[in-house]
C-alpha cells in the first residue's frame, strides 16, 4: 500500500501545458478494453470524454489514475513520457479523480476526510482548516470544514472532493460521471466550480454520457467508441446533439419505429385505489385505469411524485390499502410468488431492489426461478447456468461471464441483468420503473425495442420514466403522475405537451380536467 | 452508600478495561469478541507472575503482555486471515477458559496467591463523601481512568485516531485516502487485547488476591452491553461501566445485609440492564460501519 504525499499548497508539480494520451492499449482476456485512445487535456480547459458504456472511458480513467496499467502507448505530460504505474504514482504527477460515488467518509468530518491523506500521528486540524478554507475560497465557495460528510449535500460532498484533490497539488482532474447523482441545480453550480477550476489552470476532464453537457459546458470533446478514440473537437458548443450521438453510436437508427400495436383484452385494470406509499410514504391514488394487452402506458411526471411506490403496488410487491388492482380480473396483490414473478415482469427504480451484490451473474438471473419454481439441484442449475449463459449473450451484459459476483458489474451492467431476467419471461404486465436510467443512449433504445416486442408478444406494458421525449416515442398512450395521483391515461397521439406540462403542475385532481 | 460505591469500582473496572479494549477494536472495524479470553488470561497471567515474582507491577506488566500477544493471535486471524469474526472470538474466549482452567488445575491454587498492596489515595478526591470511592483505590483503577482520557485524546484528536475510525467507517474509502487498513487493525486490534487483559489483572491483583476458574465469569460479554449503552466513546463507556459496577454491586450489598428483595432477583439486574439497553438502544445504536467485515482487496 502507498500513502499519499502530504497536502501541501505551494510547490508540488510544475506548470505543464498538457496531459496526452497517445494510442493507449489495454486488454483484459480476449477483450480490448482501450484498442488505441488518443486524446490531449489541456491546462485551463473542461473536456469532455464521451462514450457509451463500455466505450473504454473507465478503463482510461483507471489507467491515468493508476490502478491498471496499460498495455501500450503513450501518456505524455508537458511532452514528456511518464510512467503510471500505481496511485501513488498519479498523484505525484499530479492525476485525480473524483470518483461517481463519494470516496469520503460520511461520519467523519470534512477536515478528518483531508486529514487522512497525513501519515503522521498528529492531527494538524488547524492548518487543514485553514488551507481547506482558502482553497474553498478560491473556487468561489464556503464549507464548514467542521461539519461531518453525511451532513453536507450530494453537492457539496463532490465540492469538498474536489478541494480536497486540489490540496493534494493535483492539476489533472478526473471527474466520472460527476451529475449522475446531482439535481439540476446543483449540476449548474458544480459545473461553475468546474469553470472556475480550469480558469485557475487545471485540466479538467469529465466523463460522462450527457451530450449536452459536453455542447454546453466543455471546451472541448473527445469520442470513445469500442475502446478507440472516434472524433475529437475543440469548440463543442458548435456541434448539434445528433452529431455527438452519431460520433457515439456510429449510425444506428435513432427513433422506434411506431408500430400500432394489436390491441388485445384489458390486462390491468384499476379502481379505487387508495393507499399510503410503501415507499415514500405520500397518498397514493388511482382513480381509474386500465391497460390493454399489447399496450404500452407511459408514465411521466416529476421523480419523487409517488413512482416508486406506484410500480410496487403495480408489481405486486405491495398491496394496496384500498380499492382494486386486477391482473386479468386476479388481485394482483393476492398473486402467489411463483405466479407473481412469472406474469409479471418488473424493473424497480431502485437496482438495489433486484440485485444483489453478492449473487453470481446467473444467481441473479435465476433468482426468482430459484425462489419459486426450481430448487437449486445439481440439474436445475445446470440448466439455470446455460439459459444464463445465453441471457448474458443476448442482453449484452459485460463482463460476459455467469460466473462474475454481482459487486463486480457497473451499474449499467447490473441494470441489464435485471432487464434480462424480467424481460425474458412472457408476462401478463410488465412494469418498467426508470428502466433505463444509468445506460447510454444505444441501451436505452434496445430497452425501448424489448418493450415493444414484449407488447407485442401481448403484454401490458407500463412505462415510467421522466423523460418526456422517450414516453412519447414508445408509448401508446400516456398518464401524468403529480404528487401521487395519476391521470386518466390518453392516447399519446393527444397527449400534447401542454396537457402533460399542466397535469404535472395541476393541483386539483388530474382526472376530473381529463375525463 | 460508601459500601456500593466500593463495590461499584470494584466490579466496574475490569468491565471498564474490557469495554475501552473493545471500543478500540470496533472503531477500526474489528468486532472483538474475544473479550471475555482477554480478561482471563489478563488475570491469570496476573496472578501467576505477580505470585511468583511477589510484585504486583511485574503482574500487571505480564497481564499487559499476554493480552497484547492474545490480541495479536486475534488480529492475525480476523483481521490478516479474514476469520469470521464472531466464531473466531468465541473459540478464542472458549480455548482459554479451558487452557487457563488446565493450567490452573495441574499449577495448584497456591502458585496464584498473589501480593497485596495497599490502596493510593489520591488527596481530596478520596474524601468526597460516597464518589471518593472511586479515588481511594488501587492503582491499576487509575490506569483505566487514565485510559479513558488517552482514548479519547488519540480517537478523536490525532490523526491516528482519525484512521483508526475512518477504517471502521468505510475502508474501501480510507485505503483510496492513502490509510493503510489493514496494519491500523492489526494495531487496533492487538493494543485492544492488551487494555482488555489489564481489567483482568486488576480482578485477580487488586481484587481477588489470586485466580479461580472461570473467574471472569461473563464479564467480557457484558461490556458489549457497555459499549453500546457508551455509543462507542471512552466517556459514555465509563459511564456505561460504572451503571454496570453498581448493579452487581447491588448484589454484594443484599448478598451482605437483609434486604428487601430475592437475592435471585438482585443478581438478574445487572444482566436485564444488558437486555434493555440491547432492546432500547439497540435500534437507535450506530456502530461503526465496518464493523464485523472483513476487508476485502479489490477484485
Amino acid at each position: 500500500m502507498t500513502t499519499a504525499p502530504a497536502p501541501s499548497d505551494q510547490g508540488g508539480p510544475e506548470l505543464r501545458s498538457s496531459l496526452q494520451v497517445r494510442d493507449v492499449r489495454k486488454h483484459f482476456g480476449p477483450i480490448l478494453a482501450n484498442d488505441g485512445v488518443n486524446a490531449e487535456f489541456r491546462l485551463g480547459q473542461v473536456h469532455a470524454l464521451l462514450g457509451e458504456n463500455g466505450a473504454g472511458k473507465s478503463t482510461l480513467i483507471k489507467i491515468l489514475s493508476g490502478i491498471y496499467e496499460a498495455d501500450g502507448g503513450e501518456i505524455l505530460l508537458d511532452g514528456r513520457p511518464v510512467q503510471i504505474r500505481s496511485t501513488a504514482d498519479a498523484r505525484a504527477s499530479g492525476i485525480a479523480v473524483v470518483h461517481q460515488h463519494s470516496a469520503l467518509i460520511g461520519r467523519l468530518t470534512v477536515a478528518e476526510n483531508i486529514a487522512l491523506a497525513h501519515d503522521g500521528l498528529g492531527f494538524p486540524r488547524k492548518a487543514v482548516v485553514s488551507r481547506f478554507t482558502q482553497a474553498a475560497a478560491d473556487l468561489g465557495f464556503t464549507i464548514d470544514p467542521r461539519r461531518t460528510v453525511e451532513s453536507l449535500s450530494v453537492g457539496d460532498r463532490q465540492r469538498v472532493e474536489i478541494v480536497r484533490e486540489m490540496m493534494t497539488a493535483a492539476k489533472v482532474l478526473i471527474l466520472d460521471e460527476p451529475t449522475a447523482t446531482l439535481a439540476p441545480s446543483e449540476r449548474d453550480v458544480l459545473f461553475a466550480t468546474l469553470r472556475r477550476l480550469a480558469d485557475l489552470g487545471s485540466a479538467v476532464i469529465l466523463v460522462t454520457h450527457r451530450l449536452e453537457e459536453a455542447a454546453l459546458y466543455c471546451d472541448a470533446v473527445t469520442v470513445l467508441r469500442a475502446g478507440r478514440t472516434v472524433f475529437e473537437h475543440e469548440e463543442p458548443s458548435r456541434l448539434s446533439q445528433a452529431d455527438l450521438v452519431r460520433a457515439m453510436v456510429g449510425d444506428v437508427r435513432l427513433v422506434a419505429e411506431r408500430h400500432t400495436s394489436p390491441r388485445g383484452e384489458i390486462a390491468l385494470s384499476a379502481a379505487g385505489v387508495r393507499s399510503r406509499g410503501p415507499v415514500s410514504g405520500m397518498a397514493i391514488e388511482v382513480a381509474q385505469l386500465t391497460v390493454r394487452s399489447g399496450e404500452i402506458l407511459g408514465i411521466a411526471g416529476v421523480e419523487g411524485n409517488g413512482q416508486s411506490d406506484l410500480a410496487e403496488m403495480l408489481s405486486g410487491a405491495v398491496k394496496p390499502d384500498h380499492g382494486s388492482l386486477l391482473l386479468h380480473e386476479r388481485e394482483i396483490g393476492a398473486l402467489p410468488g411463483h405466479e407473481r414473478t412469472s406474469l409479471i415482469a418488473y424493473v424497480p427504480d431502485d437496482e438495489s431492489l433486484g440485485f444483489s451484490v453478492n449473487l453470481r451473474v446467473w444467481e441473479n438471473l435465476s433468482a426468482e426461478e430459484m425462489l419459486y419454481r426450481r430448487p437449486p439441484t445439481a440439474g436445475n442449475k445446470k440448466a439455470m447456468r446455460a439459459r444464463s449463459a445465453e441471457l448474458v449473450e443476448r442482453f449484452n451484459i459485460r463482463p460476459p461471464s455467469i460466473d462474475a459476483v454481482g459487486g463486480q458489474l457497473s451499474g449499467g451492467n447490473r441494470r441489464r441483468v435485471q432487464i434480462a431476467r424480467e424481460f425474458s419471461k412472457t408476462p401478463s404486465l410488465v412494469v418498467c420503473g426508470y428502466a433505463t436510467r444509468g445506460l447510454d443512449v444505444q441501451s436505452i433504445q434496445q430497452v425501448k425495442n424489448w418493450c415493444r416486442e414484449l407488447a407485442n408478444g401481448g403484454a401490458a406494458v407500463v412505462y415510467i420514466a421522466s423523460d418526456l421525449e422517450e414516453i412519447l416515442d414508445l408509448s401508446d398512450s400516456v398518464a401524468v403522475l403529480a404528487r401521487g395521483r395519476l391521470t386518466a391515461s390518453r392516447p399519446a397521439v393527444e397527449a400534447t405537451t401542454e396537457w402533460i406540462g399542466h397535469a404535472m403542475l395541476s393541483t386539483e385532481t388530474p382526472s376530473e380536467q381529463t375525463a | 452508600m460508601e459500601f456500593l460505591f466500593g463495590a461499584m469500582v470494584v466490579l466496574g473496572v475490569p468491565l471498564l478495561f474490557a469495554a475501552l479494549g473493545g471500543i478500540l477494536a470496533e472503531r477500526s472495524g474489528v468486532l472483538n469478541l474475544g473479550l471475555e479470553g482477554l480478561l482471563l488470561i489478563g488475570a491469570f497471567c496476573g496472578a501467576l507472575v505477580g505470585s511468583s515474582t511477589g510484585s504486583v507491577l511485574t503482574g500487571v506488566a505480564a497481564a499487559l503482555a499476554a493480552g497484547l500477544l492474545g490480541g495479536a493471535v486475534l488480529a492475525l486471524l480476523t483481521v490478516v486471515l479474514r476469520a469470521d469474526q464472531i466464531v473466531t472470538g468465541i473459540a478464542f474466549n472458549i480455548a482459554m477458559l479451558g487452557l487457563t482452567g488446565l493450567l490452573f488445575g495441574v499449577l495448584g491454587a497456591g502458585a496464584f496467591a498473589t501480593p497485596s498492596d495497599a490502596d493510593t489515595r489520591i488527596p481530596f478526591l478520596a474524601d468526597i463523601p460516597a464518589l471518593g470511592a472511586l479515588f481511594s483505590t488501587h492503582w491499576i483503577a487509575y490506569v483505566g481512568y487514565a485510559l479513558v482520557v488517552a482514548l479519547t485524546v488519540v480517537l478523536f484528536r490525532t490523526g491516528l485516531g482519525v484512521r483508526i475510525r475512518a477504517s471502521g467507517e468505510n475502508a474501501e474509502a480510507a485505503r483510496a485516502s492513502g490509510v493503510n487498513v489493514l496494519r491500523t487493525r492489526f494495531a487496533a486490534v492487538v493494543l485492544s487485547g492488551g487494555i482488555a487483559a489489564l481489567g483482568g489483572a486488576f480482578m485477580s491483583l487488586a481484587d481477588v488476591h489470586g485466580f479461580g476458574e472461570n473467574m471472569v465469569d461473563g464479564r467480557g460479554y457484558i461490556a458489549f452491553a457497555i459499549i453500546i449503552l457508551g455509543r462507542w466513546r471512552p466517556l459514555g463507556v465509563a459511564a456505561g461501566a460504572a451503571l454496570f459496577g453498581f448493579a452487581q454491586g447491588l448484589d454484594l450489598f443484599a448478598q451482605t445485609r437483609s434486604f428487601p428483595l430475592p437475592l435471585e432477583a438482585v443478581q438478574a439486574v445487572p444482566y436485564v440492564i444488558a437486555l434493555a439497553t440491547a432492546a432500547i438502544l439497540g435500534k437507535k445504536a450506530r456502530p461503526p460501519a465496518e464493523e464485523g467485515r472483513p476487508l476485502m482487496l479489490a477484485g
